[in-house]
């Protein structure tokens, strides 16, 4: 990796809030032999207290087996998980002050809300009034008080879902796992549950590590985010950090839409695109004048306006209406291609169609530079 | 013919298959063992059918004298409450040793699990009468297990194994071992494995997951087996015979014995009602005991 990018898996710890959770140089290969497949390589990442952290990628990154790691339910390869300084690997699942929102919620079926919820609390050997009112402070945090004596099968997807959340926080973790908690519910519960959770984690002030695959869910929620892929952590960084400035090619595409435009540096800040022109970032460049670079530009990012001097030309070649924005497809050269995203404001016809001579420009905080590499 | 005819005419036609094998295969033998119990008996053997008595019932619980009165008689009694205890004790057996049985069996892997069940399943590809003649081989006074200890000098005699109810239980364990684990691995095997890591998630240790989530989840399996064992061992009829040596009678035995040698047909069929009312009353006793909890699982 080059040095002007900040090493994104090798974050300083010291920064802000002591650790929750760290990984050190963690790996998990499932098989052996030919079959071996390494699910997780080389993983180190520093979750800190109280911090809403959302592990991202696509399925099979490896986001669910270091969760899993965390959780006790698979052991390393090699490498270590600490909690609060104190190394896990010895410990079992059940000693573990960490609790997990499963999937499929994995609620016992024989027992009633009210129980599902206690479970971890029993288990623990705390007294009985303690057990029954933390019970009906979670049943009440939830919204289920009415729900408590129901079956599990009695009660909708998005209950189940929150005596999950109820039964995983009973026993006060010290971390929260949360493995794709929310892929289950319909478009309208997730978001209503998004924003519930999120409080849930303020009021609660316990640390939540979040599994997901759903980009939005990710940048609504969290207050960092490590995108995976591949078994390895590509970037952690603040949701606008990740949008704005992905380091990777993968991380640019995942998140979002975006344009990769092939360059040439010319300088420190500046890049020429072939037979179209020059543009500037505020990025230092990461690669020596004279190489090839790729260009991150969001579409939003694009202004477009008739053609005229310090503009870059290009040549509408279709346009597609979606409502509360309009995006334009502009050909800049042979074989390259700009969306560009524009906000329908007013009503006002848009001014551009098919066929027609623009200009455009971008707004040099607004273009992030990549090395030309695949990955 | 009337649409509602028509409707009629269907619906007979699509029961009926049931209804007849119902009335061919339950009700007929049923009603008929009932009749015959409530009939006279004929001494050569058969029934008188134009006879009715209920003498057959008086004669489970008493004895006539010589001179016609009735005294309490518990030689059938005590028969029956050793088929009774004995079949017990073999459902308690059998479900101490094949729970851990299918405990391991559903932990394997798929491919494992495949030849465990075939394992499992082995013996009821040889004739029941076989395996029991096997059994004598194993524990008779000049058989292996005394030769063996013999041999070895832990014993100097050889230990009563056969002929007695440790024989009768150990049989019929060994005969209905396979109806406890098959139920109970099915029931196992369906949990879901999450389940499992969720209660581990939630602090529970080992035993205490089996205690409270894989045992409960696969009750239905355990109270199938358990009936699938109980309720075959109550009218075994090979194994106290073969292994009980004539001395330690079960139900089975005596009823056999009423149709056979005995040429008491009525009381055959007294003896075979007998055992139906127990069997139904166990059920009963059992599912009124165990209705809750097999409810929330439905």
């Amino acid at each position: 990796m080059n040095t002007s990018t900040p090493s994104s898996t090798q974050e300083p710890s010291s920064t802000q809030a002591p650790c929750a959770v760290s990984a050190r140089s963690l790996s998990k290969v499932f098989g052996s032999g030919s079959n071996a497949f390494k699910a997780l390589d080389n993983v180190s990442v520093d979750i800190r207290e109280n911090e809403f952290f959302t592990l991202l990628g696509p399925s099979g990154c490896g986001k669910t087996t270091l969760l899993r790691l965390i959780a006790g339910f698979e052991q390393p390869t090699s490498g270590e998980v600490l909690l609060d300084g104190e190394d896990l690997s010895a410990k079992p699942p059940y000693q573990r002050p960490v609790n997990t929102v499963f999937q499929n919620y994995a609620l016992f079926p024989h027992m009633t809300v009210a129980e599902n919820i206690s479970f971890g609390l029993e288990m623990l050997g705390r007294p009985k009034d303690q057990i029954k009112s933390v019970t009906a402070n979670m049943l009440r945090l939830v919204q289920l008080e009415a729900m408590a004596d129901r079956r599990i099968t009695q009660i909708s997807g998005g209950q189940q879902q929150r005596v999950a959340l109820a039964r995983a926080l009973a026993p006060q973790p010290k971390v929260l796992l949360l493995d794709e908690p929310l892929s289950a519910l319909d478009l309208q519960l997730r978001k209503e549950m998004q924003l519930e959770l999120k409080r849930l984690q303020t009021d609660t002030g316990i640390t939540f590590v979040f599994v997901t695959h759903d980009q939005d869910e990710a940048l609504t929620m969290s207050d960092r985010i490590a995108v995976m892929n591949g078994g390895k952590i590509l970037q952690i960084g603040t949701p606008r950090e990740i949008y704005d400035k992905p380091q990777h090619r993968f991380v640019a595409g995942f998140i979002g839409e975006i344009n990769l435009v092939p360059v040439e540096a010319m300088g420190a800040h500046d890049y020429a695109i072939a037979g179209v022109g020059s543009l500037r970032s505020d990025e230092a460049s990461v690669v020596p004048k004279g190489d090839h670079a790729v260009l991150a530009i969001r579409p939003e990012r694009i202004a477009l306006s008739a053609p005229g001097p310090g503009k870059l030309p290009g040549v509408v070649t279709n346009v597609v209406y979606h409502g509360t924005d309009t995006i334009f497809h502009i050909r800049l050269a042979d074989g390259l291609e700009l969306r560009a995203r524009s906000q329908n404001n007013t009503a006002r016809i848009q001014s551009f169609a098919k066929g027609d001579q623009i200009g455009w420009t971008v707004d040099a905080a607004s273009v992030s530079v990549l090395a030309d590499d695949p990955s | 013919m009337t649409r509602a005819g028509k409707n009629i005419l269907f619906r007979a036609l699509l029961i009926g298959p049931a209804l007849l094998a119902i009335t061919v295969f339950m009700i007929i033998p049923l009603g008929l063992m009932a009749y015959i119990s409530f009939r006279g008996r004929d001494y050569s053997g058969g029934v008188l059918w134009d006879q009715f008595t209920a003498e057959a019932y008086v004669r489970l619980f008493f004895e006539s004298e010589l001179d016609g009165t009735l005294a309490l008689n518990f030689n059938y009694m005590y028969i029956i409450l050793r088929s009774v205890w004995l079949s017990f004790l073999t459902m308690v057996i059998s479900l101490a040793v094949g729970l851990p049985v299918a405990m391991f069996m559903a932990t394997r892997d798929a491919k494992w699990k495949a030849v465990l069940v075939f394992m499992v399943t082995l013996p009821f590809w040889t004739n029941l009468l076989v395996r029991n003649y096997a059994w004598i081989l194993l524990l008779r006074d000049h058989g292996i297990i005394n030769s063996a200890l013999l041999w070895l000098g832990i014993i100097s005699e050889p230990l009563p194994l056969l002929h007695n109810s440790f024989a009768v239980a150990v049989g019929l364990t060994y005969s209905f071992l396979p109806f406890m684990v098959l139920p109970i691995y099915a029931s196992l095997e369906k949990i879901d494995l999450r389940l499992v890591e969720a209660s581990f998630d939630l602090y529970a240790n080992r035993w205490q997951t089996i205690k409270r989530v894989i045992l409960p989840l696969a009750f239905p399996g355990i109270v199938a087996g358990c009936v699938l064992v109980f309720v075959p061992a109550l009218g075994a009829y090979i194994t106290p015979e073969l292994l009980g040596g004539g001395k330690t009678l079960m139900i089975g035995n005596l009823i056999g014995f009423q149709f056979g040698a005995a040429r008491n047909w009525p009381f055959g069929a007294a003896l075979g009602m007998f055992l139906l009312a127990l069997v139904l009353t166990s059920l009963w006793l059992y599912a009124r005991r165990y209705r809750g909890d097999l409810e929330r699982l439905q």
